[in-house]
């Protein structure tokens, strides 16, 4: 758990910094952590090593995930990072990710229920915080409220369902769970009660259909750096836990439970796509198209096993990448801070900046699942895993969610190219190298995943 | 034993050429027209100089050299790896490739000078020569697959490279699609063959080809890559792209469309001829076609008066000749001619740039004339390379073409070898025919000619050389067996190619040598008689038969295709436009999307932005969901 203390480490340097004197180099302390936390993972890279006391493991799934999800943040702090860096509080900033990625890494490699709690409220609560963090802005006060409310509702649920769980089993750990689920006894009603609660709160953090109305109220008022990595990274730890849950306990597929999985991916992947065709406002649409993509990635949860989590892994990567790309789009073009924004704001982007235009169009073309980005074997993975475990349902959602998908991504696109920018606009939005260097890398990433898939998805092997 | 640093040495052959392009794009407009030039030209070169040293180092890649990247990817059963292969046929290629190839550059820097986009051009011509190395270094059909869409791309893109003027960026459009025709068979060909034998790689597939019993597969297979290797190679009936071609800068047509890209067809059929061989009706095909087309652009090209035409159609019958050899079973007949042909064609495209770049412009043979003595060493290599094509030992293309024609006649029959035997003569009337008329008689224009720059005048002179040496390479038995030595040629391509070399006895091969002899020098001398001294400005010739009205309309072919294919295709077009889009789908997609947006717009009203209500549809669900599990 070396990543584990590693970003316990900077966090707590994060938060003496200011008194000790060393705050100016805390933001590239950070950066460092999370390059040298990649380098440590190759130490035990594809062993199983237990930590305190058999309550978490790092194996090869904990380790891929914790691996890609380091690089995102990494991308993440080269791309978002330098708006944090000039703020009066980033070393607070500092502390908070890192604590949350605290959480993050707990989640991944959970064998024991008590820990995933522990993981989830500590990933939760710097959120909370981060997503309040422009405190003069009466609309991040209003999403950090909402979004802490109906936080605790979830953390509740969970607690009642682990608490259900403990009851029916005796136990917090996975393994003897499992154990008990494979010597064939009956588990008493109140075991599916508290499964279904747990599902209840992973579906909360991930924002699938009917626990996504936190999602656009919250991504909406959040500073563009924190609602990216909230929709990027936390969503990937929430699903891949959930994943981990199944894969431990059940052994590799959903059981019983399979049935509401796949009904919530399904409705997530029609609903969020739908009333995201009708959203004005970029940033709530692209919470909604996340809705759709939760519900999509659910999928891998359904099919589980070896194919569920390379499918997984990659689709996680991709669509972070993307979203960070597009964020990263928006972040530049919604300047006026009034929070009245709207897809005309893109209006003839590409004639203000041509790299802006471009950058958007692969990063919604790559969400949208357009060869040969990264996106489409993303999503073919996906509809391929569930084919094959005879999922038709998920197939027929899949399908029609990224055909309405389509619709508002190509919105963005016929805004950028085929329409002249509003005459109060400033004509020239200047881009200094470093965002270009960003949006280059980021996008060329999505080429070459696009063309070598084999890349990231082979990086489990149970 | 081939040691694993050569195997990395292909990466560097072909990473040069991709090299020298990124390089230009990013510094290009910074080291001036000189700089460009010199970076496309060090990249070509030392590409070449790589090849060279693996060919030699590794005995003519004869034991086959594999450069595995890694698993592209892999799909059901098949898998595609991302691998590159070496071996006797290849290697032969990748010399033509970088060879003929660094000497265009050499060439295109005198032949460009002065225009404003030279980047550009030598970034495509890079570009190309990069996606031409995939093509034939590819270890499996799909990663040629690749290369042979990447040199459609560049050819595209060169041929329309002075796209302001709207004829040659239509040319190019028209090469585009007339490719992607064929490249459709390629398709449906590596699909058919990836469904019956689980893989694409070249090592994989030819070892199970005795197993497999089922001819029509095979048939179809060999009859689909051939479709691809119309497209690619101009022959009937998807030609009519290539004369157009020659719209774009004369160096590029002697690249592209004269020495390399149009004979990808003749090295897709060559690699597959183990397949090819079993599948004897679709040899016939690639015979057949091979022949009429061979024959068919031999008669337009005698009546064309556009000097790059005139070898553009030159072009068109030699592939058809190519094709005959491989339809017939003489695979490394059809090879041999590629490299012999590479070398005196790309000689003439140059020579006749060199004289279009002297002329300031002029592509009339009619208004050229007596350019003998302006351009001394542009006539000279000029006539070595007529010589070469019209079949006059020693030059290379006497033993090529020679080899065909016997190829034809041991496999065919004699009625075969009369008809490449007129195919060859009326080769050597055309091309006399352009030679006398541009370079002799007295001069027909009030242009000053000048001879080129030194570093065209290299190029000239290395190809000139070629088109002499060349032909040694594939020296036939009866004059190799006397002298101890041995066909190299056969020697090269026997392990990567299915060989058959003719077993015709000594006396026949030499009646039909000096028959097919006495025939050509007859023609030249006919040739002579009524081009080779023409003064003043010709007539347009008045009165044609109607034989020569309809060859010098390229038999109307672009007509036809008009008034058959795109009218046809447009009112097609049109009609379902009508019907079927506007009626039918438009409605169907416009309720479509009215009911998603009304459906959008309902559910949005829950969103009302208060939390209390939140709580209030979660509660409800998970109460619904719980009763749910808990009675079911």
């Amino acid at each position: 758990m070396l990543q584990l203390m590693i970003f316990g480490g900077i966090g707590l340097l994060a938060m003496v910094s200011e008194v000790l004197g060393f705050s100016r180099i805390m933001s590239l302390l950070f950066r460092v952590g999370t390059l040298v936390c990649i380098a440590s993972l190759f130490i035990n890279y594809g062993l199983d090593i237990t930590w305190f006391g058999n309550m978490m493991v790092e194996d090869r799934f904990s380790q891929a995930f914790i691996l890609t999800t380091c690089l995102m943040l990494a991308t993440w702090t080269f791309g978002f990072g330098r708006k944090i860096g000039e703020d009066e509080f980033r070393n607070d900033y500092i502390a908070l990710f890192s604590f949350s990625m605290v959480g993050g890494v707990m989640m991944l490699s959970y064998t024991n229920l008590v820990m995933l709690f522990l993981g989830l409220e500590i990933l939760s609560i710097p959120l909370y915080v981060l997503v309040g963090s422009s405190k003069r802005n009466l609309k991040s006060n209003e999403s950090a409220f909402k979004y802490f409310l109906m936080g605790a509702f979830a953390s509740g649920i969970m607690l009642f369902g682990i608490a259900f769980l403990y009851g029916a089993t005796g136990t917090f750990d996975l393994h003897q769970m499992s154990l008990q689920a494979q010597t064939g006894g009956t588990f008493p009603i109140f075991f599916h009660v508290g499964m279904v609660l747990l599902i209840f709160a992973f579906a909360f953090k991930m924002a699938v259909v009917p626990f996504h109305f936190w999602a656009p109220d919250v991504y909406e008022g959040a500073p563009n750096a924190m609602t990216v990595y909230m929709a990027a990274l936390v969503k990937t730890f929430a699903i891949a836990s959930a994943f981990r849950f199944f894969f431990l306990v059940f052994g590799g597929e959903a059981g019983i439970y399979s049935t509401l999985l796949i009904g919530m991916s399904a409705v997530s992947m029609l609903l969020g796509n739908i009333i995201g065709a009708v959203q004005d406002n970029p940033k709530r649409l692209l919470a909604y198209s996340g809705v759709g993509h939760a519900g999509f990635m659910l999928m891998a949860v359904i099919v589980n096993g070896q194919v569920g989590a390379n499918a997984l892994l990659y689709y996680s990567v991709v669509y972070s990448l993307s979203l960070f790309l597009a964020f990263f789009v928006l972040d530049k073009v919604l300047i006026h801070d009034d929070f009245y924004w709207s897809i005309g704001d893109f209006k003839g982007l590409a004639k203000r900046n041509p790299w802006l235009a471009m950058s958007m169009s692969v990063a919604l073309l790559s969400m949208a699942g357009i060869p040969p980005l990264g996106g489409f074997y993303a999503k073919l993975f996906m509809l391929k895993a569930a084919f094959t475990n005879g999922h038709y349902v998920l197939i027929w959602a899949g399908l029609i969610g990224s055909l309405v998908a389509m619709y508002y991504y190509l919105k963005f696109i016929i805004n950028m190219y085929s329409r002249n920018p509003d005459s109060d606009v400033d004509l020239n939005l200047t881009l200094n190298y470093w965002d270009k260097l960003v949006m280059g890398f980021i996008g060329i990433t999505l080429l070459i995943l696009g063309l070598f898939p084999d890349l990231v998805s082979a990086l489990i092997r149970f | 034993m081939v040691s694993p640093v050569m195997e990395n040495l292909l990466l560097v052959i072909l990473l040069f050429p991709l090299l020298g392009a990124g390089l230009n794009l990013l510094i290009g407009n910074k080291v001036g027209e000189k700089g460009i030039g010199w970076i496309a030209n060090t990249a070509t070169g030392f590409s070449f100089l790589t090849a060279l040293y693996v060919f030699f180092a590794s005995g003519g890649c004869q034991s086959g050299l594999t450069f595995s990247m890694f698993e592209w990817f892999h799909f059901g059963k098949v898998s595609i790896p991302f691998s590159f292969y070496l071996d006797g046929l290849s290697g032969l290629f990748v010399l033509i490739i970088t060879g003929i190839g660094s000497l265009i550059h050499l060439f295109s820097m005198g032949y460009m000078h002065g225009d404003k986009e030279i980047k550009r051009y030598f970034m495509y011509l890079n570009l190309f020569i990069f996606f031409m190395l995939t093509l034939v270094m590819a270890s499996n059909y799909l990663l040629m697959f690749v290369g042979w869409e990447g040199v459609g791309l560049c050819s595209y893109l060169l041929i329309g490279f002075w796209y302001q003027n709207s004829t040659y960026s239509e040319a190019a459009n028209k090469a585009f699609i007339m490719n992607r025709i064929g490249d459709l068979g390629f398709l449906l060909g590596t699909m058919l063959m990836a469904y019956h034998f689980g893989s694409l790689s070249f090592g994989d597939v030819f070892p199970q080809l005795s197993q497999f019993s089922d001819t029509g597969v095979l048939t179809a297979i060999g009859i689909l890559f051939f479709i691809g290797a119309m497209g690619k190679s101009a022959q009937l009936p998807l030609f009519t792209w290539l004369p157009d071609a020659m719209a774009g800068p004369t160096p590029v047509s002697a690249l592209i469309h004269a020495a390399t890209m149009v004979t990808a067809g003749i090295y897709l059929l060559a690699r597959t001829s183990a397949l090819y061989v079993l599948a004897p009706l679709a040899l016939d095909l690639v015979l057949y076609t091979g022949l009429a087309t061979a024959l068919l652009a031999a008669v337009i090209a005698v009546y064309q008066n556009d000097i790059k035409k005139v070898l553009a159609y030159s072009t068109v019958s030699q592939l058809g000749l190519m094709f005959a050899a491989v339809g017939s079973g003489g695979f490394g007949a059809g090879v041999f001619h590629v490299l012999t042909h590479a070398a005196f064609k790309a000689l003439l495209f140059l020579g006749a740039g060199s004289v279009i770049h002297g002329l300031h412009g002029e592509q009339d043979i009619l208004k050229m004339g007596g350019l003998k003595k302006s351009m001394p060493v542009t006539y000279l290599t000029f006539l070595i390379a007529t010589l070469a094509i019209s079949g006059i030992p020693p030059f290379a293309g006497f033993f090529s073409k020679d080899l065909i024609l016997v190829t034809l006649y041991e496999a065919r029959g004699p009625l075969f070898f009369g008809i490449a035997l007129l195919i060859s003569l009326l080769t050597a009337f055309y091309m006399f025919r352009l030679f006398f008329l541009t370079f002799h008689g007295s001069p027909r224009n009030d242009k000053l000619a000048h001879e080129s720059p030194a570093g065209m005048k290299t190029a000239l002179i290395v190809l000139a050389v070629l088109s002499v040496v060349l032909g040694f390479l594939g020296l036939p038995h009866i004059f190799a067996h006397p002298l101890g030595l041995s066909n190299l040629l056969e020697e090269q391509l026997k392990t990567a190619v299915v060989m058959s070399a003719p077993h015709l006895s000594a006396t026949t091969e030499i009646v039909l040598m000096v028959i097919t002899l006495t025939a050509v020098v007859i023609t030249i001398a006919l040739s002579k008689r009524k081009y080779g001294s023409v003064q003043s400005l010709m007539a347009e010739e008045t009165r044609l038969t109607t034989l020569e009205k309809w060859a010098s309309h390229k038999f109307y072919l672009d007509e036809i295709y008009e008034t058959v294919v795109t009218k046809n295709m447009d009112r097609l077009a049109r009609f379902t436009q009508h019907w079927a889009d506007e009626l039918i789908f438009h409605n169907i997609s416009s309720l479509s999307g009215r009911s998603v947006r009304e459906v959008g717009l309902v559910m949005r009203k829950i969103q009302n932005g208060n939390v209390g209500s939140y709580f209030t549809a979660m509660v409800l669900a998970m109460s619904l969901i719980l009763i749910y599990f808990i009675f079911q």
